[in-house]
């Protein structure tokens, strides 16, 4: 069946896809079928989707507009009343189409336009994004940060209604204490990039589809009690982080960096030090033994 | 890149900082943005408070003098540190020679 809105939810926020030619269920990856929803929550977001390019609105843009970005796939520019993002595939991972952007100051209205996508792509592609960019990144970045949010490249775990995150460079050992947890029957949320939003006095953790390759992705959500930097090593060991001097860069260096003007990242900075004064975060050692698991089950219950 | 202590230092005005406990937290903006490339620093308590004096006015010498009566530190001790910070922020473009 195709129709031309559809609705998806993820981190309290309803994402409405209206398009121009019909949505079938083919049109985005299965994985979103995960997040689809009936019609508008309390907090909405709207894209829509349009199959040319819109050259007199572009001008009237281009009049006033200023380049403030441009690098591999991104040219974005910003004007008095909206951001542009121009996408071109560089990469071999990148989508096979171009698409430009035009967002709203606040990212609630997004209008997409694209002259590379036909009816019949359209409706087989299985898309990795709702933007119809590389990713939702762009999107959800901004409005994260609105909603006193950010997205962590981490791995996320509901352990029995606690939310954990696993951190760490490549090659720290998420993947593979990953899988301990999951044989431990720990409900996995994300394996790579975790949506952190605080609607009220906690900070929750939100599963999403915001990765490319996406082996493990859930909808579901837990409140943050935890954040474990991992570190490989012979012994098991959990040990709290007590000097911020030591935590702030390895946090930084997980943080999904956004575009994002100065009163976004104030607003983002503001978040990361709520987020450090309120959420206990710890060096991880573990070895291959599982016996980790059973740590840290004893240290968040 | 050399220190030069006669030379006066401005710290990069474009940017957002943000103090947790006795971190400060740094993105430097270009254009306005802080994009997905440019990196977050952090800097301690004595770094920065080097960082606010940093004003293109007073040369590094007389600052670490400064610094060092303010904080009756021998300046001896202190300047290497500062010199080092500084030729640091020079590399990562938080900070321009002003003269």
């Amino acid at each position: 069946m195709s129709v031309n809105v559809k609705y998806y939810a993820v981190a309290g926020i309803t994402i409405q896809v209206n398009s121009d030619l019909p949505i079938t269920e083919n049109t985005f990856h299965p994985r979103f079928k995960l997040f689809e929803v009936d019609g508008p929550g309390v907090d909405n977001v709207v894209i829509h989707h349009h199959f040319y390019l819109p050259d007199p609105l572009l001008k009237n843009h281009d009049s006033q507009k200023n380049e403030i970005y441009k690098k591999d796939q991104w040219q974005i520019y910003k004007t008095n009343d909206a951001w542009i993002y121009k996408f071109h595939p560089v990469f071999p991972d990148d989508p096979d189409h171009s698409a430009v952007g035009i967002f709203n100051l606040n990212h609630r209205h997004v209008d997409i336009y694209t002259c590379d996508i036909d009816k019949v792509k359209y409706a087989n592609h299985h898309f990795n994004a709702l933007t119809l960019f590389n990713s939702d990144q762009v999107l959800f970045s901004k409005i994260l940060s609105d909603r006193n949010g950010l997205i962590i490249h981490s791995n996320g775990f509901d352990m029995d209604g606690n939310g954990i995150l696993l951190a760490g460079r490549s090659g720290a050992g998420k993947s593979t204490l990953s899988k301990m947890l999951k044989a431990d029957n720990m409900k996995i949320l994300c394996d790579d990039r975790m949506f952190i939003a605080r609607p009220g006095t906690d900070f929750w953790i939100y599963g999403n589809w915001c990765h490319g390759s996406v082996p493990d992705i859930s909808q579901g959500s837990a409140p943050l009690k935890a954040i474990f930097f991992l570190k490989q090593s012979k012994t098991n060991q959990i040990v709290l982080f007590k000097d911020v001097s030591a935590l702030i860069p390895l946090l930084m260096k997980s943080i999904v960096k956004p575009f994002l003007d100065k009163e976004g990242w104030d607003k983002t900075l503001t978040t990361i030090k709520d987020l450090i004064e309120t959420i206990p975060c710890y060096q991880l050692e573990f070895d291959l033994s599982g016996n980790i698991c059973k740590n840290i089950r004893n240290l968040i219950n | 890149m050399t220190v030069d202590l006669n030379t006066c230092y401005k710290a990069l005005k474009d940017t957002v900082t943000k103090q947790i406990e006795d971190e400060l937290l740094i993105v430097p903006l270009v254009s306005g943005i802080g994009d997905l490339d440019s990196e977050m620093f952090s800097l301690n308590k004595t770094a920065a408070l080097v960082w606010e004096r940093l004003d293109g006015i007073t040369c590094l010498g007389d600052l670490i003098q400064d610094i060092s009566k303010e904080f009756e530190i021998p300046y001896n001790t202190i300047q290497a540190d500062v010199v080092d910070l500084v030729e640091n922020l020079l590399k990562k473009g938080l900070v321009t020679a002003a003269s």
